[in-house]
């Protein structure tokens, strides 16, 4: 009974499904068709499960990563991961696992894979075997794999891999570097590109980028090639994103030379962890067999410069008085070392002086190839009147690709030089120097105009009288204002008071000391006399009405140092105490008295001092 | 009441006696500035006419006008077109000895100092026979000597009106200000003197201009005496050591020394 047959039996009494008997019967045919084909799909999807270890021969101090790898052209659904067997030898740490979906036409591969840091415990040769990945009802076991371990590790820890793969165990991406130049066999001075690729499937996650570090190129004159952007191309079936670095390398000498591999040191992945060493990637060394230009054809005045070159030649001008400078520019601009190509030889020329020339270079890449121009600009003064021609100028060069000599030459300029109106020529002036050569082609600026107004500039200032004058001025302004500030306080007696008033209290204070031991009362009274007359000059007051607490207040108000209101106060109290009351005094208590009034006045004049 | 009219007649011959004094010294000033401004006028008028000279190509004797003028008045720009005349008349030495001459009382005028090395790119010798001066010329090398003195009265003014200031000022923080405006005042007025007095050495150092084709440089001030050196060309620059009879003596590199005649120079 046929599928058709059995749907029949199964709706032919039911009045509500046959309305859509004929849709439903199609999309069962199309649900069975799918069944049909998936279970023949299940049937021929080709699982493999593979393992590898790298490196195989490491350290006892290094680590060796195993992958493992199951791959179908089928969706692979759930997997379990890996069943190891033990591996007592090492110690094992699991560092992730990646999968991969890859569509090429009409197939389709998927991918898993496992990663495992392996550290050696001890040194021998052991085989990592029975890995299993059960899928479905099957059991796949890889096959073993052996890892040699040695008792010394041939690099430290931290250690660079000298290769030129590299592929990063967290991101699955592969790192390759390459290294070569565009013709083995260059002429001497003939120039090649050297190119350095990094081709890579991903960008290692990680926030530094990778660090290049270029050849010696020592035998070499080098100019830096434009960059290009990074291109994306199919190699071997792996799309790799491709970054050039290109240099442009002249040969300085013939014979085999070797360029010595460039490094490039990849970043470690950021975010898991893990210890890991760095990675250098190395290229491959380049062997460039240079070859000596031909003695075949060689000019006599060729100087060694290689490309495809122009020369061209002009003065500034074609006429010219005998002693005056002129200019030559003599331009040679083609493909080439241009930074390296020696001067024209100039032809000597009679009744004239050349100049060693001033060297402009305008130098660029164009498809790789370094081109430019070089301008020399001779100064030319003729001695002598008359027609005077230079002659051409001969530029000859090798040119790698005709693989032959060549020779660009100038056109000959007649240059007309007058007689010197002034009679002047006479001997050519000795310098040498680029600015002076520049000088000599110049002329003198114009006269000063005439509306100018003369004035006469003094050398010699100290010798004018409104010079002393104008130094005088200040002092005199100085000296007037003091003087007026002297009359202004002998004429107020308040100001005279203020101005004597330390003079007078230190000499009452003096003549107390002549009555300090027999009339200790008579001392006592002096002093406080002083001191009153003292403070009564400063503040215009009668001495005769002051007590310690009026000079208390006075003196705070006019902002006067505690310490020496206090000592002042202290002593005029003391003064007073004893005065009234008669006491036994020693000497030294009038010894301190003395010294505390003097203290007090001096701190007190420094204060108004200050404010004078 | 005596004394009050001693006093008031003597006040009133005070007053005659400044009042005399004050018309006099009006007179006189008008006087001079009148005579002053009639030579200035001639001055300019010769000079407008050398001008004319210069310009129609008459160089010699534009020269001589100029010359007259630089006779009269010290003045920059009359040294610069004497300069551009001499030049023009081929004369390398006269022509750098007036545009030095220029460039002391114009030190920053860019037309004298290119003129002067394009009138020394044209030296046969490459080199000046003169010893360095002081360090300090980058301070004041480009400032003529009035100007110095200026530069040096303003710090000074500050210092001195600070000073009465003090006089006058009650207040004590002010006071204090003052006296730190007084004081650097005072040594920006000194260094400013100190300046001065190093223009005014090197101002009065001996330089001179070779102003013949060439000369010989001997060992003693004698024709018969040894030659001791190349021979110097128009327009080198030299420094003079001393001066006997019609001889003068020059500084020569490693402080050896050698003569010249005199009339093969002139100074600055």
């Amino acid at each position: 009974m046929g599928t058709k047959e059995v749907l029949d039996k199964v709706f032919e009494r039911s009045s509500v499904w046959r309305v859509r008997r004929s849709f439903t019967l199609h999309v069962l045919r199309f649900v069975l068709l799918v069944s049909v084909l998936y279970s023949n799909a299940a049937y021929s999807q080709n699982i493999t499960v593979s393992a590898d270890v790298t490196p195989k021969i490491i350290g006892i101090n290094e680590t060796a990563t195993l992958r493992v790898t199951i791959s179908a052209n089928q969706q692979l659904g759930n997997i379990a991961p890996p069943q190891l067997k033990a591996l007592p030898e090492f110690n094992v740490s699991h560092g992730g696992s990646s999968s991969q979906y890859n569509l090429t036409g009409n197939q389709i591969s998927v991918s898993v894979t496992w990663t495992y840091m392996l550290r050696p415990k001890k040194v021998g040769q052991f085989t990592v075997s029975d890995i299993r990945i059960p899928h479905g009802n099957k059991i796949y076991i890889a096959d073993p794999i052996s890892l040699q371990v040695l008792p010394t590790s041939k690099k430290p820890l931290q250690s660079e891999s000298t290769q030129d793969v590299f592929t990063d165990p967290f991101s699955s991406s592969t790192h390759k570097v390459e290294a070569s130049v565009d013709n083995l066999r260059p002429y001497v001075n003939e120039q090649i590109i050297y190119t350095f690729r990094y081709l890579y499937t991903d960008r290692i996650p990680s926030f530094n980028s990778p660090k290049y570090t270029p050849p010696s190129l020592r035998q070499f004159w080098t100019a830096e090639l434009e960059r290009k952007r990074a291109q994306r191309q199919v190699i071997d079936g792996t799309l790799y994103w491709i970054e050039e670095i290109r240099v442009g390398l002249f040969p300085i000498t013939a014979g085999r030379v070797t360029i010595e591999p460039a490094k490039l040191s990849l970043p470690l992945s950021t975010g898991r962890g893990r210890p890991q060493s760095s990675n250098v990637l190395i290229t491959n060394p380049v062997e460039v067999d240079v070859r000596p230009l031909p003695q075949e054809g060689k000019p006599t005045n060729f100087v060694g410069t290689v490309g495809q070159y122009r020369i061209h030649a002009q003065t500034d001008r074609q006429t010219i008085e005998a002693g005056d400078g002129l200019t030559l520019r003599v331009q040679a601009s083609g493909t080439g070392n241009i930074e390296t190509v020696p001067a024209p030889t100039v032809p000597t020329l009679p009744n004239m002086a050349i100049y060693d020339p001033q060297i402009t270079d305008s130098i660029g890449v164009v498809d790789s190839k370094v081109r430019g121009s070089r301008t020399y600009e001779y100064v030319i003064i003729p001695s002598k009147e008359g027609d005077w021609t230079i002659p051409a100028i001969d530029y000859p060069y090798f040119d790698p690709q005709m693989e032959s000599y060549q020779v660009a030459r100038t056109v000959p300029i007649t240059i007309d030089v007058l007689p010197n109106p002034n009679g002047v020529v006479g001997t050519t002036p000795a310098h040498t120097t680029q600015s002076d050569l520049h000088l000599l082609k110049q002329d003198i600026r114009y006269i000063k105009p005439d509306s100018l107004k003369l004035s006469n500039q003094p050398l010699q200032p100290h010798k004018h009288v409104s010079f002393w004058v104008v130094q005088a001025l200040p002092i005199v302004a100085v000296l007037s204002v003091w003087f007026y500030r002297q009359r202004q306080a002998k004429r107020d007696p308040k100001q005279l008071r203020e101005q004597y008033a330390a003079k007078n209290a230190l000499q009452i204070i003096e003549d107390a000391k002549t009555h300090s031991t027999a009339q200790p009362a008579t001392f006592y009274g002096t002093l406080a006399n002083g001191l009153y007359q003292y403070i009564g000059d400063i503040f215009d007051l009668s001495p005769g009405g002051l007590n310690p607490e009026l000079v208390r207040q006075r003196c705070e108000v006019a902002g006067f140092p505690e310490s020496a209101i206090v000592q002042i106060v202290d002593t005029l109290t003391q003064c007073d105490y004893v005065r009234f009351a008669p006491v036994a005094t020693n000497p030294t208590d009038i010894e301190d008295m003395l010294n505390r009034a003097s203290a007090s006045i001096t701190e007190i004049e420094k204060e108004r001092q200050l404010k004078i | 009441m005596k004394d009050w009219k001693h006093g008031r007649i003597g006040d009133k011959k005070r007053f005659v006696s400044r009042l005399t004094f004050l018309i006099c010294f009006l007179c006189f000033s008008s006087w001079w500035k009148y005579a002053y401004s009639q030579s200035q006028s001639t001055l300019e008028a010769s000079y407008r006419s050398a001008d004319a000279l210069y310009q129609d190509g008459q160089y010699q004797q534009a020269a001589e006008k100029y010359e007259q003028i630089a006779s009269s008045i010290q003045d920059g720009a009359v040294y610069y077109n004497l300069g551009n005349a001499y030049f023009r008349l081929g004369n390398r030495g006269k022509a750098i000895l007036n545009y030095e001459r220029a460039k002391r009382l114009m030190p920053r005028d860019k037309d004298t100092n290119f003129n002067l090395k394009v009138a020394k790119a044209r030296n046969i010798d490459s080199f000046d026979l003169v010893k360095p001066f002081s360090g300090f010329s980058l301070l004041y090398g480009a400032l003529r000597p009035n100007e110095i003195v200026w530069v040096g009265l303003i710090p000074y003014w500050i210092a001195a009106i600070s000073l009465i200031a003090i006089q006058f000022i009650q207040n004590l923080r002010f006071q204090r200000a003052l006296r730190y405006v007084l004081l650097i005042g005072g040594i920006g007025w000194l260094f400013s003197l100190l300046l001065l007095g190093l223009k005014i050495r090197e101002i009065n150092l001996p330089y001179a201009i070779v102003v013949a084709n060439e000369v010989t440089v001997r060992s003693e001030p004698d024709f018969g005496s040894e030659t001791i050196a190349l021979p110097l060309h128009e327009g080198t620059k030299i420094q003079l050591q001393e001066e006997r009879n019609d001889w003068v003596k020059i500084y020569l590199p490693d402080e050896n020394s050698g003569w010249l005649t005199a009339d093969a120079i002139e100074k600055i």
